[in-house]
């Protein structure tokens, strides 16, 4: 029996020419293919197409562009062995534009395949998907052992949009794949595994690098994310984090710094406001 | 980014040549489940139920246009095009509004509407699926957009499983800009009537 490994083996040794079927497919069923480098990409991308359209967004752009990331957060969520759940469609205007991601892309079709959206009502004027390009499969047949990886009530297949006749539907239907770092990873041979992944979340609650379960694509999810977080350590919030680190072994300059903040505090800096004393303030004043 | 660009980046990081063909890719085993229409039957309802959908089998058409009936209690009910429905008389019934062209006069019918009538594609016995392809004559919110979902098929329609939906013909799948799996939904209450 063909394991999902092998499967997804295959397509990333091959990505080239299964996006291209795949493009090649969809856009004659009369979908549109748009190739984006990350989220900011699909973010300026959505931002363009509602304003030609003229559809309102609430939140306005900042919305748009905090959606785009939960779309697309690219490859550093992979290491950062990120929750693999599904984010939520996006839909504005009564309809006028829905925004989802996909679960899996199947070349031979030119189809989509998304997860737990309920079709409902007529369907969008104009439905966008976004999905890195490692979601490709290579055939219809493939999905007998991919979709039970991702149980769903609801599994849709979308291989254009309304045809001539059908009287709902999308009236546009536009894929955009986004590379967000994975043509990278895919450059090396031992990171490349990582993209093997298709959020099935078996590695869940324990996440990626802390479960030690069987992954059904083959990725080492205890070993992989660890060795390549020890190649090249993530950088986490920047300066920020290591002057905090350096006044956290510091007591008295830690002391000291919560004095100035307090001293020194803005309401227009939108945060919450610090308490009027400190703890180590309030535990000597108990003492007394 | 253009399209290009990005599959020739592939292209630089995998080593391949722009055309060079892959090698067949490994084959998934389809697992077709040698269940008698019996056995079939007895899991999709199972399964089915399980959803929270609600099962009748009836053993002739006029049996399923009573039930319609029955399931209608007077009120008004949007139906598709699928044949099944006009072979059942379910068309004449009292309320039901089909024959639909106009995609503003259905969607204005649909705001008014809680009942919907249509067929599917296929069920599958396994996962008590239903299956949909959305056509000219199935209409994407008489099927799914309607508080209740009334759905008329022939135990024809009853496949085994996924794998051996996906073994008929994968390619049927292009012939409609979208196929779904419904396995029961909260906003909705399903009927299904076997015939």
């Amino acid at each position: 029996m063909t394991k999902p490994t092998e499967i997804r083996s295959h397509v990333l040794a091959n990505l080239d020419h299964y996006l291209a079927e795949l493009d090649k497919q969809l856009t004659a069923q009369g979908g549109t293919v748009v190739y984006l480098r990350g989220a900011d990409e699909v973010a300026d991308y959505l931002e363009l197409l509602t304003r030609e359209r003229e559809i309102p967004v609430p939140g306005g752009a900042e919305s748009l562009r905090r959606h785009a990331e939960r779309l697309e957060p690219g490859v550093e969520a992979y290491l950062r062995g990120e929750s693999p759940a599904d984010p939520e469609s996006l839909e504005l205007a009564d309809g006028a534009l829905r925004i989802s991601a996909a679960a899996f892309l199947i070349a031979d079709a030119g189809a989509i395949c998304l997860t737990g959206e309920h079709p409902g009502g007529t369907g969008p004027k104009i439905q966008v998907v976004v999905a890195g390009i490692e979601k490709v499969l290579p055939r219809m047949r493939d999905l007998a052992v991919f979709l039970p990886l991702l149980p769903s009530d609801t599994t849709r297949f979308l291989t254009g949009p309304r045809r001539a006749g059908e009287l709902d539907g999308p009236e546009e239907l536009c894929l955009i794949l986004v590379d967000g770092g994975r043509s990278e990873l895919l450059a090396s041979p031992e990171r490349r595994d990582l993209l093997r992944c298709v959020r099935c979340g078996a590695c869940l609650p324990g996440r990626v690098g802390g479960g030690g379960v069987d992954c059904p694509v083959g990725i080492d999810t205890e070993g992989l994310p660890l060795r390549l977080r020890e190649e090249a350590p993530l950088e986490v919030g920047g300066w920020k984090f290591r002057l905090w680190g350096y006044v956290m072994r510091k007591p008295r300059l830690y002391e000291f710094a919560g004095q100035m903040l307090r001293a020194f505090w803005r309401e227009e800096w939108g945060l919450p406001a610090p308490p009027a004393k400190s703890f180590r303030q309030a535990w000597r004043e108990g003492k007394k | 980014m253009a399209g290009d660009a990005l599959l020739e980046s592939l292209r630089l990081a995998l080593g391949r040549k722009k055309f060079q063909k892959p090698s067949t890719p490994p084959e998934p085993l389809l697992v077709v489940r040698n269940w008698t229409m019996e056995e079939r039957l007895e899991r999709f309802r199972a399964a089915f139920e399980e959803h929270g959908g609600a099962l009748h089998v009836v053993s002739s058409e006029q049996e399923a246009r009573t039930l319609v009936a029955e399931l209608l209690a007077g009120r008004e009910a949007l139906a598709s095009g699928a044949p099944v429905l006009a072979e059942c008389g379910v068309l004449g019934l009292a309320g039901v509004q089909s024959g639909f062209t106009d995609p503003e006069l259905l969607g204005n019918a649909a705001q008014t509407v809680r009942i919907g009538i249509s067929s599917c594609y296929s069920l599958l016995a396994e996962s008590g699926e239903v299956v949909l392809r959305f056509t000219p004559e199935e209409p994407r919110c008489i099927s799914m957009g309607l508080p209740i979902w009334v759905i008329v098929a022939s135990r024809r329609k009853l496949l085994a499983n996924l794998d051996e939906l996906l073994g008929l013909n994968p390619r049927s799948f292009e012939s409609s800009s979208e196929t779904a799996l419904i396995a029961g939904s909260e906003r909705q209450e399903i009927h299904l009537i076997l015939i």
